[in-house]
């Protein structure tokens, strides 16, 4: 690929892609970070550009994660790479009670999930992504995936639908076995 | 398909309002593409990590070694004592828990850079006024640490680590021999750069002392613990590349110290 091909298919991906990888980063890390990660993500692809795929997108948050990893192991705060949950909002802003009911529920049951079903679920429900494609940016087999997806929506389930006393007795079940 | 479930989590999407549509004259795309495409592995770009701009790791590599500094430390030194002083048991315990207990190696893969863990724990630990300074070794590893504890009892954190090409052979029990030598610097944007000289490496049993000289003539003491020596001083400082030994029956010899 001659240079200017390349500034090409470059510019092409940041303009299609720097939204979804921003977003990806910015669950991750506090906002300071996240425009160096995003930068040095697209500077891996650059380097790489041939082995980037048609469809980059999945590739680009692989690249995205293992750049964070670096970063947050870096600054000591690996168990900050978990994905976050939108914070907790003002009283009065969520609409309906049952939908504010419903929505705690969730929440609650997303903090006592593992880093490791909540990473599969984030792909999903917030990267918009498919079994497959989620199982490229996590670098495993698309089965696999689906199998954690499964388990992980399992336990949301199980979690949210559960008086909170009843749910931790149940994950730390989980946890010890 | 999404279940309810997934649909009512997007709801909870933290990243749900950001907006960050890329455009092909953003001033980050520019600095990209004004780079080389066919850069040389990142464990062999000094410059590399650099370009990620704040708090990235300025890498220093030099034969079969790689040592990555991270950022976080203050840049003056003002406190800094060329003997170092003693650290209880539990004082080292409790500075080197803020040390983190892996090194790493960086390679570049299919899927971009892949970092692996080698685990490392302490194994010498010394103060030289605000500052400890940890070694840690592994399996054909190593990692260095400096610890500021800051008046406000937060500390600052700076640590590099090393994968040997080989694990260190034990030394005779006269020996002493040098893993590191030389100055890893770090850059924090804007907001700060810094940089330490240091040495480390192996001493045989019967090693008491290592004494270290600048070029600028300052001797500086290393610290000899269970098989292992280490000294470090402020920023870029040359070293001279012979150190002074004691022995535990009172002699002394000259020992070269490189790499």
């Amino acid at each position: 690929m001659d240079d200017a091909r390349a500034r090409e298919v470059l510019t092409r991906m940041w303009v299609d892609q720097h939204e979804a990888v921003t977003r990806f980063v910015a669950r991750r890390v506090e906002a300071g970070l996240v425009d160096d990660v995003v930068s040095e993500t697209f500077l891996v692809a650059w380097r790489r550009l041939a082995d980037v795929p048609e469809d980059p997108k999945p590739w680009l948050l692989g690249v995205a994660r293992n750049v964070l990893a670096t970063h947050v192991r870096t600054h000591g705060r690996w168990r900050a790479l978990g994905v976050r949950l939108e914070r907790e909002p003002e009283t009065g802003t969520e609409g309906t009670d049952d939908l504010a009911a419903d929505r705690t529920d969730l929440r609650r049951a997303w903090s006592m999930l593992s880093d490791a079903d909540r990473e599969v679920i984030a792909l999903v429900a917030w990267d918009g992504l498919t079994a497959v494609e989620g199982a490229k940016v996590l670098g495993i087999r698309p089965s696999t995936f689906s199998v954690r997806l499964t388990r992980a929506r399992k336990r949301l389930l199980a979690y949210s639908g559960l008086p909170s006393d009843t749910a931790a007795v149940l994950r730390n079940l989980q946890e010890t076995r | 398909m999404k279940s309810p479930m997934l649909a009512d989590l997007a709801a909870l999407d933290p990243a749900r309002d950001l907006r960050a549509p890329g455009r092909a004259d953003d001033e980050a795309l520019r600095s990209i593409l004004g780079t080389a495409r066919h850069a040389t592995p990142l464990r062999r770009s000094p410059r590399a990590a650099v370009l990620a701009g704040a708090a990235a790791a300025v890498v220093v590599a030099a034969g079969g070694l790689a040592v990555v500094w991270w950022p976080g430390a203050p840049a003056a030194y003002a406190s800094w004592t060329a003997v170092p002083n003693d650290l209880s048991a539990a004082e080292t315990t409790a500075r080197a828990a803020t040390c983190e207990p892996v090194a790493h190696t960086i390679t570049e893969g299919p899927d971009g850079p892949r970092v692996d863990e080698v685990p490392i724990r302490p194994v010498l630990a010394e103060q030289r006024g605000d500052y400890t300074y940890v070694l840690l070794t592994g399996d054909g590893a190593t990692g260095e640490c400096l610890v500021t504890v800051q008046a406000a009892g937060a500390t600052d954190v700076v640590s590099g680590d090393a994968v040997l090409a080989s694990p260190p052979p034990a030394p005779g029990p006269r020996d002493v021999t040098t893993l590191q030598l030389g100055t890893a610097s770090w850059s924090e944007g804007d907001t700060g750069d810094g940089a330490l000289t240091s040495a480390y490496g192996r001493a045989g049993e019967e090693i008491a002392s290592v004494t270290l000289t600048l070029v600028t003539g300052e001797q500086v003491e290393a610290t000899v613990h269970d098989g292992w020596w280490a000294a470090w001083a402020p920023g870029e400082a040359a070293l001279d590349d012979t150190a002074r030994v004691t022995f535990t029956d009172g002699g002394t010899a000259e020992v070269a110290v490189t790499r």
